[in-house]
């Protein structure tokens, strides 16, 4: 067994990771504002009310049913299934104190409500195991009540308990028995009260007595740092009566799926007044090659209404057991093939969902199962996939690109250039009370730009429907990501964004563009191409299927694309020199420059574990321009090996340059944590303002502007990296808070790189205002932050174009 | 350290976390909640970081604790869940693979580790909190177990 065999044996690092971690690195950059949603307004106004009551009693602070209801509200005879002062013994433990609060069993589950109290409130503080390395309970916690301020806003929990003096103690829950049987459960969800934790869980339990059975928890405390057990209780037990109120719908008769190469032994569905369950057992088909393709954990499963449209929360998908794959088809293994997909949903008050048996659907040449004509109630239909409008187009034969915006937007300034080379689409897609149309496409030789159209019946939610998201950074988060592939080669999904654009038009339409490319394997494309668009999710709503299932969802796209019409305004060389910059060797593979941007593949040879070189690029004449993104993948391997990567570098401007310069940025050896250089800037400046820094680095601040919404400072620069401006009042601190981190952006147009922000809302601002105008005038200066950046300028590798 | 090198670190490490979820966790979904929780912590926390140079140790400490966090609940819920995947069609040594996801998880993560990401046994060892010389023993027990599933199985 050699090196080169373990770094290859898990394969690539496939793309939805990547994403995984953009996104989560988007959501995270943007700090989140403490802010009361209207459900714990609710929950505070229920407790108001009680505590003006004689009749409020503190040990049932957070009721079952408010919590269970959070997302959507369960039926009032949900009510009358609750549980409470169940008879209890146990549940002690040195710090901590168990007590089961309510109990409430729809016959499908059991939910209870778990509080856990410390023994000793002045010298233990307790932290849920999964949360202790939050950084404070105020951004963890989404109900709590009576905690002190100074306790929410420590940095960690661990701070917060030395503050105090007390030991931080974890409780946690190891095992649920309802009479004999082991009931698995779900995460619960959490609500901090006072110095107390309230725990509510869910466990699947099919009622099978009317009898009261006891319920045995046994509870722990763990050390919140090492996750050790550091102290397990006597059961905690209790009497509680395990029926509900079921009905059941229940199919056991297989039926086929030829396309999707499944077939279907049991569909069962079980309606509550708490929610709806449902279970679809499917098995593949021996030796079936289309199942086999789609990965055996991932079938799609969709639930429609008897209108085609999605039935909220009840698409999912399966998981199955183990099997074995040999050449792309799937040999069956007895026993081992069947798999369930679990979903939930949650019934409105007084809504009603019927079915019927899949065995009176009719089965579409798609594959999907449909209602026969005569049904005329609600249905479920079981669809693996989706068929895509497709569409031929000419690049270069000229489009009509509107506009987007008003002020300071990146495409804006060569939206007529980018017409030149673009075509009209036009392909709508409407599901699910979305309408999304790809209007227009462009691309050069190794870039796919699209700008789009999506319009919603209801008002557009932004991910995660999360108010304190706003201004740009809210259209950005409702907008569709599309993926892309090239000839149907799912293997090289184009899915980087890094540049997009997104703005509402109003409360239901949004508008955006995008440009797509591999960071993944770049390569140029072919004169005449496939292309699959495809979008997963946008507006709070996603298809959760496999990165690669271009029909896993609805909103896709076939395209033929000629791209021979816009070869004319694509610059290009493809010079397959070779040249080193310190222990890495690299071939200059294309070169393309175009209205899109520019565009520099590389082949990357460097020792093992390595990043790709990042570099600074210039044209001719020595103006910068900016770099936009830069390979980031690691090469696998240790020190010993190397390894040959290919990686794209993407940047702004040089449409009529004759040749361009890269330079190494890092002509020294930066450690992490070298003190950042700093220009400070009077706000009242004269620009353009030059701000000076070692290694011939400099910022050019162009233009500041400010109003009681926001900010938008233009400033050129010749570093790698975008400069950090921090304004600043007569201290070190800025007067003023802004709602998220700047969006950095490079006007295509003039190569200025742009720093907008949205102020956070202060009180007492104007209407339409978010901060009073006298807020501003406490603006002293701006703090120009240079990186540490060390370039090479004189051994500068030029390019020439063609 | 600002956020913005905080992520491209972050982003830097994608193959390294990536290797370290597959090994732990057999749901892709799963994987990327760890990673996506792990990337959280990471950001809110790099200021309590005091050495920058045990950037990559500490995020992988999260990542592994982040996984664990997650096996600890999937063993709530369903107990085949510590079932390591097979056969799921992903490009790669198979036969390894399948090996390498044999192994007790003790013996498993150091392989990953050491031989996959490319960490000394010293980094390793700050990152699992497990003496050089016991991470030695398992690499050696956890090579044995690979070289005999690999001849089992008739691949040298």
């Amino acid at each position: 067994m050699n090196k080169e065999r373990f770094e290859a044996a898990f394969g690539k690092t496939p793309p939805s990771f990547e994403m995984a971690m953009r996104r989560s690195i988007q959501a995270h950059k943007t700090p989140k504002r403490p802010a009361i949603s209207g459900r714990m307004v609710l929950v505070g106004a229920v407790v108001m009310v009680l505590l003006c009551g004689a009749a409020y009693a503190a040990a049932v602070s957070f009721g079952l049913l408010d919590l269970l209801g959070r997302e959507q509200p369960v039926q009032p005879s949900a009510a009358a299934l609750l549980q409470t002062q169940n008879a209890q013994t146990g549940g002690e433990l040195p710090d901590v104190r168990f007590t089961l609060e309510q109990v409430l069993s729809d016959g499908e589950q059991i939910f209870f409500t778990l509080r856990a109290t410390p023994e000793a409130p002045d010298r233990v503080m307790l932290v849920d195991a999964d949360r202790s390395m939050e950084p404070s309970i105020e951004q963890s916690i989404d109900y709590w009540r009576d905690i002190p301020e100074e306790q929410k806003q420590s940095t960690t929990f661990e701070q917060a308990a030395a503050d105090q003096g007390k030991v931080l103690v974890c409780p946690f829950l190891d095992a649920i028995f309802l009479g004999e049987e082991t009931l698995p459960h779900s995460q619960p969800t959490l609500a901090y009260d006072g110095g107390d934790i309230v725990y509510v869980f869910a466990a699947d339990y099919a009622a099978k007595t009317d009898e009261p059975l006891a319920l045995r928890l046994r509870v722990n405390q763990m050390d919140p740092l090492l996750g050790d057990e550091t102290a397990v209780s006597s059961w905690l037990t209790a009497d509680v009566v395990p029926t509900g109120n079921v009905i059941n719908y229940n199919w056991n008769a297989p039926r086929d799926l030829d396309k999707l190469g499944i077939t279907i032994t049991q569909l069962y569905v079980a309606a509550t007044p708490v929610g709806l369950h449902t279970s679809v057992v499917y098995k593949p088909i021996d030796g079936a090659d289309e199942f086999a393709r789609r990965e055996v954990g991932d079938l799609f499963l969709d639930f429609v209404d008897e209108e085609g449209n999605s039935i909220d929360g009840l698409s999912s998908t399966g998981w199955a057991g183990a099997g074995l794959m040999r050449n792309g088809y799937y040999l069956h293994e007895e026993g081992l093939a069947s798999a369930q997909a679990f979903t939930g949903l949650y019934l409105k008050n007084g809504e009603e969902l019927v079915f019927f048996s899949i065995e009176d659907a009719e089965i579409d040449p798609d594959g999907s199962a449909k209602p026969m004509d005569d049904q005329d109630e609600g249905i479920i239909s079981i669809s693996g996939s989706f068929v895509h409008p497709t569409a031929d187009v000419a690049l270069g034969s000229g489009a009509s690109i509107p506009l987007l915006g008003e002020f300071d937007t990146e495409y804006s300034g060569i939206a007529r250039e980018i017409e030149r080379m673009a075509a009209n689409v036009d392909l709508s897609v409407s599901a699910d009370g979305f309408r999304l149309t790809v209007d227009q496409i462009a691309a050069d030789d190794s870039s796919i730009w699209l700008s789009y159209t999506l319009i919603g019946d209801a008002p557009l939610k932004t991910q995660r429907n999360d108010p304190s998201i706003q201004g740009d950074y809210a259209a950005l988060l409702t907008a569709p990501h599309f993926w892309a592939a090239i000839d149907g080669d799912t293997e090289n999904v184009l899915w980087s964004t890094h540049r997009q654009e997104a703005f509402f038009e109003d409360a239901h339409t949004l508008k955006g563009w995008m440009l797509i490319y591999s960071e993944d394997n770049p390569a140029v494309f072919p004169e005449k191409f496939r292309l699959n668009l495809w979008t997963y999710g946008f507006a709070n709503r996603g298809y959760e299927t496999q990165d690669d299932r271009i029909d896993g969802t609805p909103f896709g796209y076939e395209l033929t694309v000629d791209r021979s019409g816009a070869a004319k305004f694509i610059r290009t060389a493809r010079p397959n020199t070779t040249f080193k910059v310190r222990d890495r060797e690299i071939r200059v593979v294309n070169l393309s420059i175009s209205a899109l941007g520019g565009m520099l593949l590389l082949d990357e040879t460097m020792p093992g574990g390595g990043v790709p070189t990042d570099f600074l690029i210039l044209d001719e004449q020595g103006n910068s321009l900016p770099v936009e993104s830069q390979g980031k993948y690691v090469a696998p391997g240790g020190k010993n090996s190397r390894h040959t990567m290919r990686h794209a570098i993407t940047f702004v401007g040089g449409l009529n340059a004759k040749s361009i310069r890269l330079v190494d940025p890092w002509g020294k050896e930066i450690a992490w944590g070298d003190p950042a250089q700093e220009v400070v800037m009077p706000i009242d400046q004269a620009l353009p303002f030059t701000a000076q820094f070692a290694d011939g680095m400099i910022v050019v601040i162009e233009k500041i502007e400010m109003d009681e919404n926001g900010m938008s400072i233009r400033y050129r620069s010749n570093q790698l990296n975008e400069a950090d401006l921090i304004l600043k009042g007569d201290g070190d601190e800025s007067p003023v808070e802004t709602e998220t981190t700047p969006r950095h952006f490079v006007d295509r147009a003039t190569g200025a790189r742009v720093a907008k922000n949205l102020w956070r809302a202060e009180r007492g601002a104007a209407p339409g205002a978010r901060i009073k105008a006298e807020t501003l005038k406490g603006i002293r200066s701006i703090g120009i932050i240079a990186r540490s950046e060390s370039p090479l300028w004189d051994q500068a590798i030029v390019i020439d174009i063609d | 350290m600002t956020i913005d090198q905080c992520a491209e670190r972050l982003m830097a490490m994608r193959d390294k976390l990536f290797r370290v979820g597959y090994g732990l966790l057999r749901v892709e979904a799963d994987r990327e909640d760890a990673v996506s929780e792990t990337i959280r912590k990471a950001l809110a926390r790099r200021a309590g970081l005091r050495d920058e140079a045990r950037f990559e140790a500490w995020v992988m400490r999260i990542m592994i604790h982040e996984c664990y966090a997650l096996l600890r609940k999937k063993r709530r819920e369903f107990p085949v869940m510590e079932l390591p995947e097979r056969g799921n069609g992903r490009a790669g040594d198979a036969a390894l693979k399948d090996a390498i996801l044999e192994l007790p998880v003790e013996l498993r993560l150091p392989v990953i580790l050491h031989y996959m990401d490319g960490y000394t046994l010293a980094e390793i060892s700050a990152m699992l909190n497990v003496p050089e010389g016991t991470l030695k023993s398992r690499l050696s027990r956890a090579r044995a177990k690979l070289r005999h599933e690999l001849i089992e199985e008739g691949i040298s």
